[in-house]
């Protein structure tokens, strides 16, 4: 919803995500060169101008265009880029800060297939199992490379129970409610707003999203709209067959980090500075508005994404790295996903899908799996080297699990038990929680809720899990509801 | 040439088992069947007994993906990556070949001499079948799809002479093998049997091949262009090349959301035979390899995974699924012989 005002002949108008959000005016100078109609989209944040004026310009370089703001909800820089990379100012940020990189499984990923293999019962499928690091535990031969690692960074939980086994954001939000008086954050925005450095200007939660469910799981909930993700999205969207190559663009930067190239960064710096004092006027008077806080913050978030746009140069990177990550868009993701981690993103999710096989499940995760473990295992190898493993929590994530039996499509249905990984920072290496029977039919040991598996993740980054937030109606809310208990012996 | 269209399907036996029945071997001589499962083992089925029961010994340690009869023995194959060589009478393991990856099938020469298997690494391997030395490891299939995640090599088989074999991957591709040199002669590409989703999900691939009985032609079977994920909006597929020109003769859809998984053609060439697999429905049909035109198309009571038929093409054997439990079936193939065209 959005509304405004004409001030000085020209209206600017914003509108905070899907809530009703009143929204306000503020004067811009004709200088400005916005024009006509157009809305900015930042995150859950639209800024929208709607002024046609004799005073403004129309052309197309000077405009803003939509795309300049599309999925940005970054906060950013303060600390220049090539800095960062440099040996001083990293150790600085290793010492200092815990992030935390998602792997996100969209559709749902097999388990047996994966962490809990059941060779040789009749849930078991084609693929065999193999002995890992770890003494007594076995994982899917499409896992390798895993298999050699487990014991130095990751802990394997084998019964996760989400209670709900559909193509639903919830297991992000911890089964709780998204909808009603206090919408609840989901976990990534959670994690990014308690890890988040105030004074930095980078992003502080980046998500790159795949083709199919593209657009779930971004909510902030009540903590507001500027721990959304700067969300990363395929070029093409193509939702039937037959594809092309083409079809499936890798892109691995967002939108709007490189100026129109008529557009100087001197130009640029000085509209910035005309908003900041213009706002500021406007802001007299208003202090307390939540709107015109989150309004400031995506234009710095705009203004830190673009600052950042260098994080997002995969060409930086040498082949050897890229190699290393493998020559799937979801490998060079990852590498991209470590460059941001480096730099100081508190909270990066790299999605990959899709995993919902009903049929030809065994096809699928023969391709899927091989390329999951080797990126998982240059991640873990990379960031190690590194030095940030130690700062750094891993996790592999998915919305559900798949069924024990096969169906006659030779597919896997939904299951709402599920295997996920934990690996890095304050999690014990080689630790293997939970037990499922002999078919993994029934979860039979060490069963795993959502609320402990998210209060073990903010305990293993340092986070308080029972520390409350205050919803907008004024109720303090926990992290995780109360009198949750994270699972210590996944924790070092 | 008289000809029989369209042939009668009856089933007159059927076998329930534990898990699907993916492979199917029939020595007719002893009237004995032998089925590979999902669960690792492999059943005995004696015809003679009056009332036969599956009778099962544990053979791999995940799905046996194919069993052949030669040489006196049972060959199976797994997607545990093992090649076993098993007495027929006492069922002891006699020899094991393992292989690198999943083992996807296997084909056995005419005169019984050689054995070819595919594998998941991509390599098709010729082995005497008595011996069970490795004559030659033959590489040309490219090991990844476009999108850089591992390929599959689906199926193999000998041409009638035994000189040569074709092996067919997930790519829709299809090369003729010179058995004697262990080179390769030629290839054939039929890019409808392989899509893929906007996330770089590889799709489809030929599922089954064979020659026709003067060697000519082959046919490839599969599907076309579907959801990746539940087989929906996708067509049944099948080729047939004249391989020697490179050409493509006839191509043959169906809609349905089906993979057929095996073909096969009468011996003298009166029929094409092909079964549907993994999918929503179930079909059993017949081609007339002359035309390329379906003669018949009948819903199927099972899933079939593997066929065999005799020697006078007058029994078939398809092993598959049923519900929710393997089954295996004996069918008499009944035909009228066709009259003869006029002029």
């Amino acid at each position: 919803m959005a509304s405004g005002k004409t001030w000085g002949g020209f209206r600017l108008t914003i509108e905070l995500g899907v809530a009703a959000h009143r929204g306000y005016t503020v004067g811009v100078n004709r200088r400005l060169c916005l024009s006509g109609e157009r809305k900015y989209r930042m995150g859950g944040i639209i800024a929208m101008t709607d002024q046609q004026s004799s005073g403004n310009c129309n052309s197309a370089e000077h405009q803003l265009g939509r795309r300049a703001f599309f999925g940005c909800a970054g906060m950013g820089v303060g600390l220049g880029l090539n800095a960062l990379t440099a040996s001083g100012v990293g150790a600085a940020l290793k010492r200092q800060q815990k992030r935390v990189l998602m792997i996100f499984l969209n559709g749902g990923a097999s388990q047996f297939e994966t962490w809990d293999p059941k060779t040789g019962r009749p849930t078991g499928g084609p693929f065999i199992s193999i002995p890992s690091s770890v003494p007594g535990y076995h994982l899917s031969e499409l896992m390798p490379r895993m298999a050699t690692r487990i014991h130095k960074h990751t802990a394997v939980i084998r019964s996760l129970e989400t209670k709900n086994g559909d193509h639903q954001d919830a297991v992000l939000y911890g089964g709780l409610p998204k909808q009603g008086v206090v919408q609840h954050p989901s976990l990534g925005c959670m994690l990014a707003s308690e890890l988040a450095d105030p004074k930095s200007r980078l992003p502080h939660h980046v998500m790159f999203s795949n083709y199919l469910g593209q657009s779930y799981y971004t909510s902030s909930g009540f903590l507001g709209s500027q721990w959304n993700p700067v969300n990363i999205k395929p070029g093409r969207i193509k939702a039937k067959p037959p594809f092309t190559i083409d079809d499936s663009e890798l892109r691995l930067s967002p939108d709007g980090t490189v100026l129109p190239a008529t557009l100087t960064k001197h130009d640029h710096a000085a509209r910035g500075r005309l908003r900041d004092r213009l706002s500021r006027r406007f802001r007299h008077g208003r202090e307390r508005s939540t709107t015109l806080a989150s309004y400031d913050a995506a234009y710095a978030r705009v203004d830190g994404l673009m600052d950042s746009a260098k994080l997002f140069r995969i060409d930086d990177e040498p082949q050897s790295a890229r190699d290393r990550y493998g020559p799937t868009p979801f490998g060079q993701q990852a590498l991209v996903a470590r460059r941001l981690i480096e730099a100081g993103v508190p909270f990066v999710r790299v999605n990959r899908g899709w995993w919902d096989f009903h049929g030809q499940n065994f096809e699928f995760h023969q391709e899927m799996v091989p390329e999951l473990d080797l990126v998982l295992s240059a991640l873990l190898d990379d960031l190690s080297e590194r030095g940030l493993l130690e700062h750094t929590l891993v996790m592999t994530f998915s919305e559900m699990g798949r069924t024990p039996w096969v169906n006659v499509m030779q597919g896997r249905d939904h299951f709402p038990r599920l295997s996920v990984t934990l690996s890095g920072c304050g999690i014990q290496p080689g630790a293997v929680y939970g037990k499922t029977d002999q078919d993994g039919q029934e979860i039979v040991e060490d069963e795993v809720r959502l609320q402990p598996f998210f209060a073990t993740v903010l305990k293993a980054v340092g986070i308080d899990h029972q520390k409350e937030n205050i919803a907008r109606d004024g109720r303090p809310v926990p992290l995780t509801v109360y009198d949750t208990e994270p699972i210590d012996a996944l924790l070092a | 040439m008289a000809f029989a269209l369209p042939p009668r399907l009856s089933m007159t036996q059927e076998f329930l088992l534990p898990g699907d029945a993916l492979s199917v071997a029939w020595d007719e001589e002893s009237r004995r069947l032998y089925v590979g499962s999902t669960r690792g083992e492999i059943y005995l089925i004696d015809l003679n007994q009056s009332d036969p029961q599956p009778v099962p010994w544990q053979a791999h340690l995940s799905y046996v993906a194919d069993v052949e009869i030669t040489q006196g023995a049972l060959i199976s194959v797994g997607s545990d990556h093992q090649m076993y060589w098993w007495d027929l009478d006492t069922h002891l393991r006699i020899r094991a070949q393992p292989h690198p990856k999943w083992i996807r099938q296997m084909a056995v020469s005419a005169d019984g001499q050689r054995v070819a298997t595919v594998c998941d690494d991509m390599a098709a391997r010729l082995w005497d079948a008595g011996g069970g030395e490795l004559l030659h490891q033959l590489t040309g299939h490219a090991v990844t799809t476009p999108y850089n995640l591992p390929s599959k090599l689906y199926s193999c088989a000998f041409s009638p002479s035994g000189q040569q074999l074709a092996t067919a991957d997930q790519l829709g591709y299809i090369i003729l093998w010179d058995v004697l040199r262990g080179t390769q002669l030629s290839d054939l590409h039929g890019p409808n049997f392989f899509t893929h989703d906007t996330n770089g999900h590889g799709y489809g691939g030929i599922r089954g091949v064979a020659f026709s009985p003067d060697g000519a032609q082959i046919v490839a079977c599969g599907n076309q262009a579907g959801d990746t994920s539940q087989i929906a909006g996708s067509k049944s597929l099948i080729h047939i090349y004249d391989w020697r020109s490179q050409t493509r003769r006839f191509e043959l859809t169906q809609g349905g959301n089906f993979f057929y998984e095996r073909v096969e053609y009468h011996r003298d060439n009166s029929w094409l035979f092909a079964a549907a697999g993994a999918g929503s429905q179930q079909k059993l049909v017949f081609i007339d390899p002359r035309d390329g035109e379906f003669v018949s198309v009948a819903p199927s009571p099972m899933l079939v995974f593997d066929i065999c038929l005799d020697s006078a093409c007058q029994q078939l054997v398809t092993a598959g699924r049923k519900g929710k439990q393997g089954c295996v079936a004996l069918w008499r193939v009944e035909a009228e012989e066709r009259p003869p065209t006029p002029g």
